[in-house]
């Protein structure tokens, strides 16, 4: 099969001296179908170390889990960052020219259907979406308080990168369901970790990993209306509202008794506390959708609109996405802002990619599939 | 209501897998029928309990890891109904009913309350982008039984020509042609609900890293038995691969590597 393609390569570029002769073995490695598996396996392989080791973290993570020369292989081979890489973007574009390839020596040996030929184009345009908006996409983030004006948002390396117009925030509000939900969120503050529970009727909680535990005592709608509190600490203002007390067993069967409050989500007043474990309760109603209500101006166009989570609102070339919030008050918003040029790119090669799929694949499914069983059986 | 109708039908799938055993060991046809007619009858009850369950917490039921388990063993079923009307095999009934009730009683152990949509799942993608993945997860199941029993079979048969093991092969060879394009329409309407939901059609989220990787294992498994006539135990072996990568796609990747898919 090599052979093959080598012959056909010749054909392809009509020539048989010079530069492209030299750079044969080049071409026949890209055009080669046993390369662009090997690509999928590095590809595979590279991807996959992505999701075991944690991404974009700080030295110290790193440091702390694998030790000085840990991080310093870590970070030489950008392996905390490894999508954006320069190796595996490079193997992506090996990969993508190994589709090339491939595809225009089999429509020169005539021996591809159509379908396949629109499925490896497909590909092949998606990942130049891909390097069109690495290239050239802009994103990042813009934090904005309520009334607050901005004109600079922050990209992923956390560089301030400035805009051509003003984004002010109006409101910020938030539609919920009728049900309520209890929260707790218990750190443990010399590991770093934060369990996250939602309470729904159920008494005890295991911190994972941890020798501790957690009883629920009580919960109380109104800790201000609770008989069994001493009148003097009901009537402390910001302890009004709904109430939770816990019992925090440690190591050993130590207790740490501690009433939390919604209204102040981390305030707690306990006995024998534990200052290791930082704790967290909020009762609220399930969350239906977060609204930034926006204005943006330039000096030549204005607009305004509601941002929601799956609606952004588009001004300039610019999106505007619901990001993340103030869980709290809801007093701020932070909205995420993109310019992907590669869009229309990467939506034209999924339109080709479904359709080249449907018409390669499915006539072998239903056609020939089915007389080879019958045949089988 | 749900709840119920799913205990119905962990029952009916319970005695279909009795069943297909008494067959096994009898060899009476009339027990495979009637074993078949309660598999039926089970992925009907199951069929309503979905339903239900949609009405009951007016959303979509694809939520949680619960739902979404209830909907996969529903799946399988639902492809091999397909597969069973168009090949005409019957082999794989045991199996494939035994599955759905392992998934089904598997499911059991999550939490089954009713719960509203968070924002980023008020969408209409919802409903096309979970069906497609479950479909294409389910076809890969089917392909991932046979290419078991194939290696099973190939233990006991001289596998150079043995129809049975051919046969195998071409099932298994089919459910991923049938799966991968869901598979691939998964993935492609994650992106667009992803660009449209994140501002970003691919993050390298796990799930969707994941994803990619059983993409790659699916594609490289077609290219095989397309270009190099890859086939039988080799094709079975890529099949069983791809299997346990969609196992942890879908779950391993949920309670190991969070990310922005850490509800389900």
């Amino acid at each position: 099969m090599e052979a093959d393609a080598q012959i056909n390569l010749r054909g392809l570029f009509h020539t048989e001296k010079g530069f492209i002769v030299r750079i044969y073995p080049i071409f026949n490695f890209l055009s080669s179908m046993k390369t662009g598996i090997f690509l999928m396996l590095i590809i595979c392989i590279s991807s996959f170390l992505g999701t075991v080791i944690v991404q974009n973290h700080p030295q110290g993570y790193y440091e702390g889990r694998f030790g000085r020369i840990g991080y310093k292989l870590i970070s030489l081979l950008s392996i905390n960052d490894i999508y954006h890489s320069f190796w595996f973007i490079f193997l992506l574009f090996l990969f993508s020219q190994n589709l090339l390839l491939c595809t225009a020596l089999r429509i020169k040996r005539k021996v591809i259907p159509i379908p396949s030929i629109l499925l490896h184009l497909s590909l092949i345009l998606i990942a130049a979406g891909g390097l069109v908006g690495l290239m050239f996409g802009e994103e990042g983030l813009v934090k904005l308080k309520k009334g607050e004006r901005a004109n600079i948002f922050y990209d992923r390396y956390n560089k301030p990168r400035s805009l051509d117009f003003n984004i002010i925030l109006q409101d910020f509000t938030r539609e919920t369901y009728k049900n309520f939900k209890s929260r707790l969120k218990i750190t443990l503050l010399e590991k770093n970790i934060t369990w996250d529970f939602v309470l729904n009727g159920k008494r005890e909680f295991k911190l994972e990993g941890t020798p501790y535990k957690i009883l629920i005592l009580k919960e109380t709608p109104d800790f201000s209306k609770d008989a069994s509190i001493p009148i003097e600490v009901r009537e402390i203002k910001a302890l009004k509202g709904p109430a939770l007390k816990l019992a925090i067993i440690e190591p050993f069967g130590k207790r740490d008794i501690r009433w939390l409050f919604s209204n102040n989500p981390y305030l707690d007043i306990n006995i024998k506390a534990d200052e290791n474990i930082l704790t967290y309760y909020k009762r609220e109603p399930d969350i239906r959708d977060l609204i930034s209500s926006i204005r943006i101006f330039s000096k030549e166009d204005s607009t305004e609109g509601l941002v929601k989570v799956n609606a952004p609102l588009k001004f300039m070339g610019y999106s505007f996405y619901q990001y993340d919030y103030d869980p709290i008050a809801y007093q701020w918003t932070i909205l995420k802002i993109v310019k992907d040029p590669s869009v229309p790119f990467i939506y034209a090669g999924f339109l080709l990619f479904t359709l080249g799929l449907g018409f390669h694949l499915y006539p072998r499914f239903y056609s020939k599939g089915r007389k080879d069983v019958y045949r089988a059986s | 209501m749900s709840t119920g109708l799913l205990n119905g039908t962990m029952g009916f799938y319970l005695a279909s897998s009795i069943l297909y055993g008494i067959h096994w060991a009898f060899k009476k046809d009339f027990i495979q029928k009637i074993a078949f007619s309660i598999l039926s009858l089970g992925f009907a009850i199951e069929t309503l309990s979905i339903i239900e369950r949609w009405r009951e917490a007016q959303r979509p039921p694809f939520s949680n890891i619960y739902e979404s388990l209830v909907f996969f063993s529903w799946a399988v079923v639902f492809v091999y109904l397909i597969f069973k009307a168009i090949f005409k095999i019957d082999f794989l009934d045991f199996f494939v009913s035994i599955s759905a009730l392992l998934i089904l009683n598997y499911s059991s152990f999550f939490d089954k309350s009713v719960e509203p949509l968070i924002p980023a799942l008020r969408s209409n993608w919802l409903i096309f982008h979970v069906v497609v993945s479950f479909l294409g997860y389910a076809a890969f199941t089917l392909s991932f039984i046979t290419s078991l029993l194939y290696f099973f079979k190939a233990k006991s048969k001289n596998p150079k020509r043995d129809p049975i093991l051919l046969s195998l092969d071409e099932i298994s060879y089919q459910s991923v042609v049938f799966g991968f394009p869901f598979l691939s329409l998964g993935i492609l309407s994650g992106a667009i609900w992803a660009e449209q939901a994140w501002g970003s059609y691919w993050a390298w989220d796990p799930k969707e890293t994941w994803s990619l990787i059983t993409w790659f294992i699916y594609a490289a498994y077609l290219h095989l038995r397309f270009v190099m006539g890859w086939r039988e135990a080799r094709a079975a072996f890529i099949s069983i691969i791809g299997f346990l990568s969609v196992i942890f796609t879908y779950l391993g990747v949920t309670y190991f590597l969070p990310g922005l898919h850490s509800y389900a």
